[in-house]
């Protein structure tokens, strides 16, 4: 290796590196959308503030697949950007619902996921020597099995409703809107889907069933 | 306990997204917006080089690599793995026009632009994430326009009249991963010099006209260096662009740009609203196809791994990647065509410096 200039210390710097924020923040989602209308590339940055967010909510649905649904995701939200209308809706629920409907194409393989979690869950397994440790896994894995079977038990349309609010944290309103339902309709969907998975728990159901969360 | 937070902490969960998943993903996206970018014809130009190193990066196996493009193998060393060295160079220190006088008390700058490019983007941001930002254009720059925007006007910046329009954000969340709600903007544009239009772009305690006024009026023509730099480079290569909201520079060769170089150094992941993982130095490495087992190794005196490696979806596609994380756990990359050796990689890497 020839060296034509001494290069720089790349030593530490004399203090650590703070946060940094993105310098281009300032365009809110929505701008962003809008300006990618004429300016494609612009929607790169949606996909930066975004993936991790629309990626776990994948990943719990679909597990691995959400590797590949984070993709097609983000591929679909840029193909109909031009049907974005910021004052239904905000960017983050808007790229939920689409990742919504992108799963709807592989609900067998969630079915059989969520199936596979609780069969698993029912396993013996080995807690390894901490008492204490052990007593929190086990309580974990009493009820993950049966969250997961009471998952697969769902109607699709329900668990969609459900898991927007649950993993999403949508609201309401904003589930209604990326669903295209009444909210009503999303109120009744809710309801079963809820009332179902505390069936579905029964007697490991640690909730207290007067806790409800506020109607949103 | 109610079955919904039920759900959150003991339903069902999934891996976390991986730097190579991120990356193809984005990737996927990038060629989609290319493909849609030719068919529209943008207002903005695609950059020299960037074409190619878009297609190059579709199923890159590296953050690293995904924002630019990065990795094309061409040339006669791409068939010659010889460690015969290239020459390196001294690169010329990356900087802004225009500076803050006086700096802004407890604000971090980041920095956008591209060699030659008039356009560019300073960010001044608290720790929270709010802040504002500098955004140079050699033309006239519309005012924003958008639901939440509630006054407009002109002002004098400097005795010269600027417009502005002021508004609410409902929600804002941050790169600090910090979310807020009913958060003031304003924005502030003017034509500070023959050809040199600035808007300033505010939030938060910036998202008011005469605090960005005050910033505007202390604006002088005095270039400031950005944050991450790039100490070498091999003869013949020039800086292309810089994005530190990425972490990443991109450096090409001035002959065929389609050969190009990424250095990045994203700050530790934030805890807040949504999950953010930076990884860590062995996640980063083995986010890769490699060819040869990684090698440990230092740069600048802090632990690190190199590795020659493969496109996960173009075994014929190989690259080499250092990765190596500062103290307060800033995570560092390079990543290099194949025609380079490990020692060329380890030296333009002790070459970064990250001092936001």
């Amino acid at each position: 290796m020839t060296f034509t200039a001494v290069h720089r210390s790349a030593g530490p710097p004399p203090e650590p590196p703070r946060l940094r924020a993105l310098p281009d923040a300032a365009p809110t989602d929505a701008a962003l959308v809008a300006r990618s209308i004429d300016d494609p590339a612009e929607f790169a940055a949606l996909f930066d503030r975004h993936a991790t967010t629309v990626h776990r909510y994948l990943a719990r649905r679909v597990g691995d697949l959400a590797d590949d649904l984070l993709s097609e995701t983000f591929l679909v939200a840029f193909r109909r950007r031009a049907a974005y209308r910021p004052e239904h809706l905000e960017v983050r629920p808007w790229l939920l619902g689409i990742a919504t409907n992108v799963v709807r194409g592989h609900q067998r393989s969630e079915r059989r996921r969520y199936r596979a979690l609780a069969r698993e869950a029912g396993r013996p397994q080995d807690h390894g020597d901490d008492p204490a440790d052990s007593g929190d896994r086990l309580a974990a894995q009493a009820l993950r099995g049966p969250l997961a079977a009471a998952l697969a038990g769902l109607k699709p349309r329900d668990r969609d409703a459900l898991l927007l609010l649950a993993w999403g944290q949508l609201r309401y309103g904003e589930i209604a809107a990326v669903l295209d339902v009444p909210v009503g309709t999303v109120r009744s969907r809710l309801n079963r889907a809820r009332r179902q998975t505390r069936a579905a728990l029964g007697d490991v159901s640690p909730f207290d069933p007067t806790s409800e969360e506020d109607d949103r | 306990m109610n079955d919904l937070q039920l759900l959150r902490d003991a339903g069902p969960d999934g891996a976390p997204l991986s730097p190579a998943a991120r990356s193809a993903a984005r990737a996927a996206l990038l060629a989609e917006i290319e493909g849609a970018g030719m068919r529209t014809a943008p207002r903005r130009a695609v950059r020299k080089g960037r074409t190619v190193a878009l297609r190059t990066c579709l199923g890159a196996a590296t953050a690293a690599a995904a924002w630019a493009g990065a990795v094309a193998i061409a040339g006669p060393d791409a068939t010659d793995p010889a460690p015969r060295g290239m020459t390196l160079v001294a690169v010329d220190e990356i900087t802004f026009p225009l500076s803050l006088d006086p700096a802004p008390a407890g604000m971090t700058p980041s920095f956008t632009g591209s060699a030659g490019d008039p356009e560019a983007i300073a960010g001044y941001s608290f720790p929270d994430g709010t802040g504002f930002a500098i955004y140079l254009s050699p033309t006239e720059i519309p005012p924003g326009d958008g639901p939440h925007h509630t006054d407009s006007g002109t002002v004098a910046v400097g005795g010269v009249d600027a417009r502005y329009v002021a508004g609410v954000t409902p929600k804002l969340c941050t790169m600090a991963n910090v979310c807020l709600e009913d958060v003031p903007f304003a924005e502030v544009i003017w034509e500070r010099a023959p050809g040199q239009w600035v808007r300033l772009s505010g939030d938060g305690a910036h998202g008011d006209v005469a605090a960005l006024v005050a910033v505007g009026e202390s604006l002088v023509d005095r270039p400031q260096p950005i944050n991450l730099q790039v100490g070498l480079a091999p003869a013949g290569w020039s800086v292309v662009d810089w994005h530190e909201s990425s972490g990443a520079i991109g450096v090409a060769s001035d002959e065929d740009p389609t050969r190009s170089l990424t250095v990045q150094c994203m700050p530790e992941a934030p805890a807040g609203a949504t999950e953010m993982d930076n990884g860590s130095v062995e996640r980063r490495i083995a986010a890769v196809t490699a060819l040869d087992p990684p090698v440990t190794t230092t740069v600048g005196g802090r632990p690190a791994q190199v590795v020659h490696a493969a496109d996960y979806l173009d075994a014929e596609l190989r690259f080499w990647l250092v990765a190596w994380e500062l103290p307060d756990g800033a995570l560092c990359t390079v990543q290099t065509p194949e025609g380079f050796t490990r020692a060329d990689v380890l030296a333009i890497a002790e070459g970064v410096t990250y001092e936001p």
